[in-house]
């Protein structure tokens, strides 16, 4: 384990040449993060957008810490949280890092909620025990701030018994009680009505904006990292093919692969063209040579 | 062909001696071939429930659906296997809607056997092939003799589009069809979907929360909230001037995708 943490301007997060391989079937192995870098600086928003099998969620889970607890699991490179590595450092040692420093939100909040356990001592047990702090201020706090109303209400109810905004703001709530300097959210609002995604997205965006917390912000869905982040990786295969300050890489997507990405977004909004599907002949040359180059906004490195 | 919801009713027992859930209440509905309608509403809005109701798969428990003017639930017989073949669907997961033990070729055959469209080997292999073309699962035969594992989330929802198209229907009701794909591939379904609507003549009725994907396709769209089909029209006046407060609200929240230029 290494330390640098003198060094102010080191970012939060940094990632350097993350691969990860994990098992598919009893001797089948599968590449599913093969080159990723990237850097999260404090207060930062972060996107990284991919379709399904580009590696983003895996790329997030090893981030957090969270890959199957698998022998089989390899998982090279380095990812340096405030100048520390954990690649190869011992799992408690990152597991302390996470129970304090770095909160998570993920997609189904059914699963990720204990079904028997009331909502109030879910949001408690994230808080850490500081003494002579009043714990049942704090909960009904990180459920107000997490944009739910009638908090003394919510404390009270089973998760099943909550609408699944409401338990994706149960889930906001949980990431912001450790007041974690870095909220990894996959898929936040994948399962959610239109409506309600709009303003839990609107929560997060507050939250992260008042706690100054950094966002890495995954999702297959180009209009949600758009409007939520700051600098945006485009990810295909395992690797970033792309990455740069979001509105740049929306207005002007260097990598065909982004170009196609975007060119098909848009037809499916856009009534003037006609709808666009990546043809397979580009995805089998992406594989192929396309996916090895990279355009990484210099600003970025 | 006219596929009709009058005043059609669906209420659920409630939990417990509760009030009975009224998950369609009174809609009205028109669907013909070669129409594109959507149905689109919020999670809880009923609108699967119609789409289940559409499909003979729940009867109504007040009102009727029509087709061509007779009551689904009275039909009998050849009547109601022509219905059954007409009114076709394709549902949200095609995990879920493809059994994992089936290959490819058998899962669209039992249904050519079943309705008795052809009989021989030769005969109802031509026919599976046929459809897999038609739905640009090309060349046909690297996919007859795959398992469902072994395509792509796109691939599995064209093959359950396939086993639809082969019984020539007029109607297809596609509940959530294209939700839970990426856009590129969302793209080519619809596509798709589109094609067939022209060469086949196909109608669709189309139940999505996705409403930037009816704005692209659909004709006719039909709003629901709560059980109720609060408001109707064409496609560009339910766009351009929404009257009902609920779908401006629906309007208002979709996201779009803002680029700097």
């Amino acid at each position: 384990m290494t330390t640098d943490r003198a060094d102010e301007q080191a970012p939060l997060l940094r990632v350097e040449d993350l691969a990860v391989r994990l098992p598919t079937g009893r001797r089948e192995m599968v590449d599913a993060v093969r080159a990723v870098s990237l850097t999260v600086r404090r207060g930062e928003r972060v996107g990284i957008v991919g379709e399904s099998g580009s590696g983003k969620s895996v790329t997030g889970r090893a981030i957090a810490g969270l890959l199957p607890e698998n022998p089989r699991v390899r998982v090279t490179g380095s990812i340096r949280f405030d100048g520390v590595e954990h690649v190869g450092a011992p799992a408690r040692a990152w597991q302390q890092v996470r129970a304090h420093r770095v909160g998570m939100i993920f997609q189904d909040p059914l699963t990720f909620l204990n079904p028997t356990m009331r909502v109030g001592r879910q949001v408690r047990e994230a808080i850490p025990r500081r003494r002579g702090e009043p714990v049942e201020q704090e909960v009904l706090r990180c459920l107000a701030l997490a944009g739910l109303t009638n908090v003394e209400e919510v404390v009270l109810r089973f998760p099943h018994e909550l609408s699944g905004g409401m338990r994706q703001r149960v889930l906001v709530a949980i990431a912001i009680a450790k007041r974690p300097e870095l909220i990894i959210a996959d898929e936040p609002t994948t399962a959610l009505d239109a409506t309600v995604q709009q303003r839990v997205l609107q929560t997060l965006d507050e939250t992260v904006t008042t706690l100054d917390t950094a966002l890495v912000l995954i999702s297959h869905d180009l209009a949600v990292v758009a409007g939520m982040t700051d600098r945006l990786y485009v990810m295909w295969g395992g690797r970033v093919v792309e990455a740069g300050p979001t509105a740049e890489v929306m207005s002007h997507p260097k990598h065909p692969y982004t170009q196609a990405l975007l060119r098909s977004v848009l037809s499916l909004v856009d009534e003037e063209v006609e709808l666009y599907s990546i043809p397979p002949a580009f995805r089998d040359w992406l594989r192929d040579e396309g996916a090895a180059v990279s355009f990484i906004d210099e600003a970025v490195r | 062909m006219l596929l009709e919801v009058k005043q059609a009713t669906k209420s659920f027992r409630g939990r417990r001696g509760g009030p009975p859930v009224l998950a369609v209440d009174a809609a009205d509905l028109r669907a013909s071939d070669g129409e594109f309608i959507a149905i689109v509403g919020e999670s809880g809005s009923g609108k699967s429930t119609l789409a289940r109701m559409l499909l003979g798969l729940i009867p109504a428990t007040g009102g009727a659906i029509q087709l061509d003017g007779v009551d689904i639930a009275k039909m009998r017989g050849a009547t109601r296997a022509d219905y059954r073949r007409r009114v076709q669907a394709v549902l949200q997961d095609p995990a879920g809607s493809l059994n994992p033990r089936k290959t490819v070729r058998r899962c669209i055959a039992e249904i050519i056997r079943l309705h008795a469209l052809a009989s021989g080997r030769d005969a109802v292999d031509a026919m599976v092939v046929d459809a897999l073309e038609m739905v640009g699962l090309s060349p046909a035969d690297s996919f007859l003799d795959r398992f469902p594992n072994e395509l792509s989330g796109g691939q599995r929802q064209r093959v359950l589009i396939a086993r639809a198209v082969v019984l020539r229907p007029k109607i297809i009701v596609a509940d959530e069809a294209v939700s839970a794909l990426d856009a590129s591939v969302k793209a080519g379904v619809l596509r798709l979907m589109t094609d067939l609507q022209r060469e086949l003549g196909l109608g669709y009725v189309f139940i999505t929360h996705d409403l930037p994907v009816v704005k692209k396709v659909a004709d006719y769209v039909y709003v629901m909230q709560a059980g109720r089909i609060v408001e109707h029209g064409p496609k560009d006046r339910i766009f351009e001037h929404p009257e009902h407060p609920y779908t401006q609200t629906l309007l208002a929240a979709s996201p779009v995708l803002e680029l700097a230029d």
